[in-house]
């Protein structure tokens, strides 16, 4: 009876399959003699079957009032979109946010690199400046690179850079 | 095998701006009921079907008929479904729609029937409402667009093998929950 009960439970996950149509023609005809055979397991079919019947009953909502001038607006503005060069659509995608950060961006880079080229005013700030004493240093006799150590090298890089940088290319 | 609705598409394609209203008209009551039941809020499901067409729009041109246009346009749908639902999730707002009974198209005569068939619609849409997503997703694909199951495999981005299983399990839930209606 428990192994009954067990090929009937196998089946059960084969019922959905056969009211689909997604049973080869032997599982099918497996399907329908043990539905024949066992009250239960047929009215599990039954039962999946009515089931089905009221999805396919279900209707789909109204659209709401004015979807399609809404749809139809929508898609000319799409169509105008397109229309444009892929520059300015690029710049359209970019929101407002991102060009403020972007433009902020620039002016601390601006600001740095003016920073950076001004000649010290007052000789007794001069020591304190350690990216205008590398600078000096690179300069001055081959021997003093030697003397430098890695990340001073870097920041001689990094104010070359500044130094040549004209604002348009990418650091 | 050419469909009829790639067909359509193809024409769109070639620049027949009629085959595309004809889609639009053909489509949107289909995306609609799959929409609404998919994130369960109507304002949200006619933006994703406007979503969907304006794919279909801008796609008009790498469009090839390599499946049938449903599943096409159903794989499309669900995408959007989904990332729409992992934004709400995001923002916490899932807000389900209770069923509007008036929201329904109802050509059950007798006011006894009626009540009867919208109580069952109520109870099926809250369930249906309840499964997870993507057995929601299999099972509308099934029961209300018909697609076979290697459509549902191709438009949910999956195996057939597991559309057998997402389908079973979702017949199984909505039976536990529904039981007593559906017999």
């Amino acid at each position: 009876m428990t192994r009954e009960r067990d090929g009937i439970r196998d089946l059960t996950g084969e019922l959905g399959s056969y009211l689909d149509g997604e049973l080869p023609g032997d599982a099918r005809e497996r399907i329908e003699a043990s539905a024949s055979a066992d009250p239960a397991l047929r009215e599990q079919l039954d039962q999946l079957r009515r089931l089905d019947a009221a999805l396919a009953e279900l209707s789909p909502p109204e659209p709401s009032p004015g979807f399609e001038t809404r749809f139809r607006a929508r898609l000319a503005a799409e169509r105008e979109r397109r229309a444009r060069p892929a520059w300015r659509r690029l710049l359209d995608r970019l929101e407002l946010s991102h060009l403020l950060w972007g433009a902020g961006g620039l002016a601390a880079a601006s600001a740095a690199l003016l920073l950076a080229q001004r000649p010290p005013t007052d000789a007794a700030f001069a020591p304190e400046r350690p990216a205008l004493d590398l600078a000096i240093a690179a300069e001055a006799e081959p021997e003093a690179w030697e003397l430098l150590r890695e990340e001073d090298l870097e920041l001689l890089e990094v104010l070359e850079i500044l130094e040549d940088w004209d604002g348009t290319a990418e650091i | 095998m050419v469909d009829e609705d790639a067909r359509l598409m193809l024409a769109f394609k070639d620049g027949d701006t009629r085959a595309f209203d004809v889609l639009f008209e053909r489509y949107t009551p289909r995306l609609l009921g799959f929409l609404f039941r998919m994130v369960r809020n109507r304002a949200r499901a006619e933006e994703l079907v406007q979503d969907v067409f304006i794919r279909l729009y801008n796609a008009a041109d790498r469009y090839e008929a390599r499946t049938r246009f449903s599943t096409y346009v159903f794989g499309i749908a669900h995408n959007l479904a989904l990332n729409d639902l992992a934004r709400a999730h995001r923002k916490r707002e899932v807000a389900l729609e209770p069923v509007d009974q008036d929201r329904w198209a109802d050509p059950t005569p007798g006011p006894d029937a009626r009540l009867e068939a919208v109580r069952t619609q109520e109870a099926l849409e809250r369930a249906i409402g309840e499964l997870p997503e993507r057995q929601r997703a299999a099972l509308l694909l099934r029961t209300q667009e018909g697609l076979g199951y290697a459509e549902i495999a191709e438009s949910l981005d999956t195996s057939v093998s597991s559309v057998k299983s997402l389908l079973h399990r979702a017949r199984e839930a909505l039976l536990g929950k529904l039981g007593d209606l559906t017999t």
